[in-house]
């Protein structure tokens, strides 16, 4: 086949000869170029996330250099709560022995008689928040302490118990004056006092912190 | 008269233009798999260097990932333990001393005043925020009046406004009341002077937040 004479109807033709096989190479892009191109869409794609994780994860790592130390020493700092503040379990669960024989000593350091105890029992410090379950560790054990006393009598009580440790705290106090003092007698009011311990809410737990700690 | 001898026959006529159909056809039939071969070959090597790559971060990324891990158990432990050395701080941080306040009430109340309820009781507060030991103390009492007062002295109410007062600006209360109420009443227990008055003191402490 010749191409026509005429200067601008073989202009045209060729013109139409490129664009057809322009359209016919892009066709065949797609088609052979796209089954080539797939793997490596996916692998680059893998190359980001990888990139992205590893970046990420040294971030991670670096940061928490030195993190076993500052978590032995809160663990630490438990333990030392959990030998000096809390309130220990005895004869499998038992708090009340340890808490009255607590309640009887500040009284006889404060100089007055034996009181009436009563426990009261365990509960959650905080009421119960969701999300909040690690702070759900320390619980709270109660006692309700009964006595007559004079206020100076109730004062000094309440400072004996106040130096013996930073964590007992008494959240509730009742003083009812004596209607009827005897002469010469210094009155005798009703008191009664609620105490509270901190304690764990899983008896076991200063054997967990134990073990964390090996 | 012009002659013009045509020895060529039609299908021995060649065109004169240097590009002819078949060069082009010719051309194409080269350079096309050519350049698609060349273009397939390209691609395909970058992807098996990708290949390689991604071997090589997948190496790095199972070495690094159980470090990852542990670096993430050892920050949610930390986390979980900081906040239990936290609640336990909070006991100390909350806690309010007793033996003070007694102490502060026996100098505060006029000899001529009479507690004869006190009830003081702690709560724990919550909110979406915060949580806060909040603290009330309610007095009740009596306060006496002179035998020769005249109702008009009001020697009882005074006496009631003054402790009132001394709630509001002596220590250790100054500082941790938030509010004081007082209020006085007419006497009509038993044996009860006209100048008597019965008092009921209410008093809020300001709350003590928990460690966050």
């Amino acid at each position: 086949m010749k191409l026509p004479e005429d200067k601008k109807e073989r202009t045209q033709i060729i013109v139409l000869i490129v664009i057809v096989s322009a359209l016919a190479l892009y066709g065949l892009f797609q088609v052979v170029l796209r089954g080539l191109m797939a793997p490596r869409k996916e692998r680059r794609e893998r190359i980001a996330v990888l990139e992205q994780n590893i970046r990420e994860a040294s971030l991670t790592v670096r940061q928490s250099q030195g993190d076993e130390q500052r978590n032995r020493e809160l663990i630490e700092r438990m333990r030392e709560y959990s030998d000096r503040h809390l309130l220990r379990p005895r004869l499998g669960g038992n708090l009340s022995l340890g808490a009255n024989e607590k309640v009887k000593v500040w009284f006889r350091e404060a100089g007055l008689d034996e009181p009436v105890f009563q426990e009261l029992g365990r509960r959650a410090v905080e009421p119960a928040r969701g999300g909040d379950a690690v702070r759900d560790l320390v619980h709270a054990y109660s006692a309700r302490v009964s006595f007559k006393a004079g206020l100076h009598d109730v004062a000094r009580v309440m400072k004996t118990i106040e130096d013996s440790d930073p964590c007992v705290t008494v959240v509730s106090l009742s003083v009812t004056a004596d209607p009827k003092p005897a002469p010469d007698m210094l009155p005798q009011h009703d008191v009664a006092f609620v105490v509270q311990w901190p304690i764990w809410r899983d008896d076991d737990y200063r054997e967990t912190l134990e073990a964390m700690l090996q | 008269m012009n002659l013009r001898v045509d020895l060529i026959l039609e299908s021995e006529q060649r065109s004169a233009s240097v590009v002819s159909l078949k060069l082009l056809k010719r051309l194409a039939m080269i350079v096309v798999p050519a350049l698609l071969i060349l273009i397939a070959m390209f691609v395909m090597l970058g992807t098996m260097r990708m290949g390689a790559q991604v071997s090589n971060l997948e190496a790095q990324w199972k070495a690094l990932e159980p470090q990852r891990d542990a670096a993430q158990a050892g920050i949610r432990e930390i986390g979980r333990n900081a906040a239990i050395v936290k609640a336990l701080d909070s006991w100390p941080a909350t806690k309010l001393t007793l033996h003070d306040q007694l102490a502060a009430i026996m100098r505060l109340t006029p000899e001529t005043m009479q507690i004869t309820q006190m009830t003081y009781n702690q709560t724990i507060a919550v909110s979406a925020r915060s949580r806060a030991r909040t603290t009330t103390l309610r007095m009740q009492g009596k306060s006496k009046g002179l035998e020769e007062d005249e109702v008009e002295d009001r020697f009882a109410e005074k006496n009631i406004e003054l402790m009132a007062s001394l709630f509001r600006t002596e220590e250790p209360f100054a500082t941790l009341l938030s509010s004081v109420n007082m209020r006085g009443f007419s006497d009509s227990s038993d044996g009860a002077l006209p100048a008597d008055r019965i008092f009921t003191l209410e008093c809020e402490y300001h709350p003590r937040n928990f460690l966050p």
